[in-house]
């Protein structure tokens, strides 16, 4: 099964890269463009994922309300739920703000680049040795992210620095003695834009496949994993939007509760809330 | 300095009887129709607009203005830029009746002072479209071919003080366009 979703993977990044025409809006990272000016949106992302050590799907939900304070600068406020404990339990907040600094723009393409930070809390119990600062871990991630856009295709590049800290919960909540506290992270990502094949109406459903490719180092432990996670986008009346991706490990050396599983989100945009 | 107050006086004196109706813009860096849809939102949301038509395949808009509106083109570019992306033309769309326009003459057009460039010496009747040639207005290279046809820095500044100091409109913005 896991072999059999591998190569599935593999050959959906294959096929999107070949294709090479895709849209911007990925699922596994932001692309280096904003969301509107004064304009705010709604996300609930959740991930369904399967315990390697026990057959339990760990569920995290994660509610985010985002806005465009301008047209360089976004921010977004998250909250991050899961049910590792047992019940579905409220395990910290985050915030993530992204700068946009470069725009070489023409039409129907783009070269931007934007810088990127996050802060979260966590009161989990720390099991693994992955760090994951949106979900898991209390710390702070900085970055950046490259976004070209070709007409239909879009291929981004995001690296990223990530320090963990000691969650607040319990004992079990502490970083283990020894263990890395500092990631390097990086995701190469493509997307095309399938459908419509010719814009008439925002009414029109659009349809994106992507590919993303997850990477994380631990260089104080010499520990490495990578990630493929295809995805599927749905994008209804130009203002709502559905997520479907499945993350697979491709290869790692360090310890993952969870590290494959299922992605649904759903966003909503209030276009210029602010105005008029 | 008299060669200057010449210019000014040549400037401000031109006849003022046209009106604008309509622009056509369009957008770039984007495909998207969500990303379409966020301009369009955009340009709706600005006061002198009555009305927006799309063509979403071009990144172009059509606009049209409220009756006797002060429009503000600049205000329409920002609309573009704070959805995220950039004005890659814009062409306005105005009525003249025995209008006469020449290099470097201003009109007072919907409330602002257009400037032409590269036009020649004409009388203006009916429905004419201009195209708005000031920075952000229009790719870089493209504006670049524009800049021999006229030494008044205001097509730099975009505002009369360049062309007319110490004038009592110094402040004043003026579009440089061309026909």
């Amino acid at each position: 099964m896991l072999r059999y979703r591998g190569l599935l993977s593999t050959a959906l990044l294959l096929l999107t890269a070949y294709a090479g025409r895709t849209q911007e809006l990925f699922v596994y990272s932001e692309p280096a463009s904003n969301m509107p000016a004064r304009s705010t949106g709604l996300r609930l992302t959740n991930w369904m994922m399967d315990e390697t050590e026990a057959s339990k799907v760990n569920y995290h939900m994660i509610p985010e309300l985002m806005w465009g304070v301008n047209k360089r600068l976004m921010i977004h406020a998250e909250g991050f739920i899961s049910n590792r404990n047992g019940t579905l339990a409220a395990e910290g907040v985050g915030a993530y703000a992204k700068y946009r600094f470069l725009s070489h723009d023409d039409i129907y393409r783009h070269f931007r680049a934007a810088a990127f930070a996050r802060v979260a809390t966590n009161n989990a119990d720390i099991h693994q040795q992955t760090i994951q600062v949106n979900g898991h871990n209390t710390g702070y991630q900085a970055g950046v992210v490259a976004t070209q856009l070709l007409h239909k295709t879009a291929l981004s590049v995001t690296a990223y620095y990530e320090q963990a800290f000691d969650n607040f919960g319990g004992k079990e909540s502490k970083l283990p003695a020894g263990m890395a506290d500092k990631a390097v992270n990086y995701i190469l990502s493509a997307g095309r834009l399938m459908l419509p094949t010719k814009y008439k109406s925002y009414k029109q459903t659009n349809m994106n496949l992507m590919a993303e490719l997850i990477g994380q180092s631990l260089p104080q432990a010499g520990l490495h994993s990578v990630d493929i996670a295809p995805s599927i986008q749905f994008i209804f009346m130009s203002q709502a939007r559905l997520d479907i991706g499945y993350r697979q490990q491709l290869y790692s050396n360090m310890t993952r509760t969870a590290p494959n599983g299922l992605l649904i989100r759903v966003e909503y945009l209030l276009f210029s809330l602010g105005k008029k | 300095m008299k060669k200057i107050i010449f210019v000014c006086i040549l400037l401000w004196s031109t006849p003022s009887i046209a009106q604008i109706r309509s622009a056509t813009l369009v957008a770039s860096g984007l495909t998207c129709s969500m990303c379409s849809k966020a301009i369009f939102k955009a340009l709706e949301a600005v006061p002198s607009v009555k009305a927006v038509d799309v063509d979403i395949e071009r990144s172009s808009y059509a606009i049209a203005f409220k009756d006797g509106a002060t429009i503000s083109l600049d205000e329409i570019k920002a609309a573009v830029e704070n959805a995220g992306f950039f004005v890659a033309s814009l062409q306005v769309t105005a009525s003249f009746t025995q209008t006469k326009v020449a290099n470097d003459t201003h009109l007072e057009l919907g409330g602002s002072v257009f400037h032409f460039v590269n036009v020649p010496e004409q009388v203006v009747n009916g429905e004419k479209t201009i195209t708005v040639i000031d920075k952000d207005f229009l790719p870089a290279k493209d504006r670049k071919k524009y800049t021999k046809h006229t030494k008044l820095t205001c097509f730099e500044t975009g505002h009369a003080a360049a062309c007319c100091p110490g004038g009592a409109d110094a402040q004043k913005r003026i579009y440089h366009v061309t026909i």
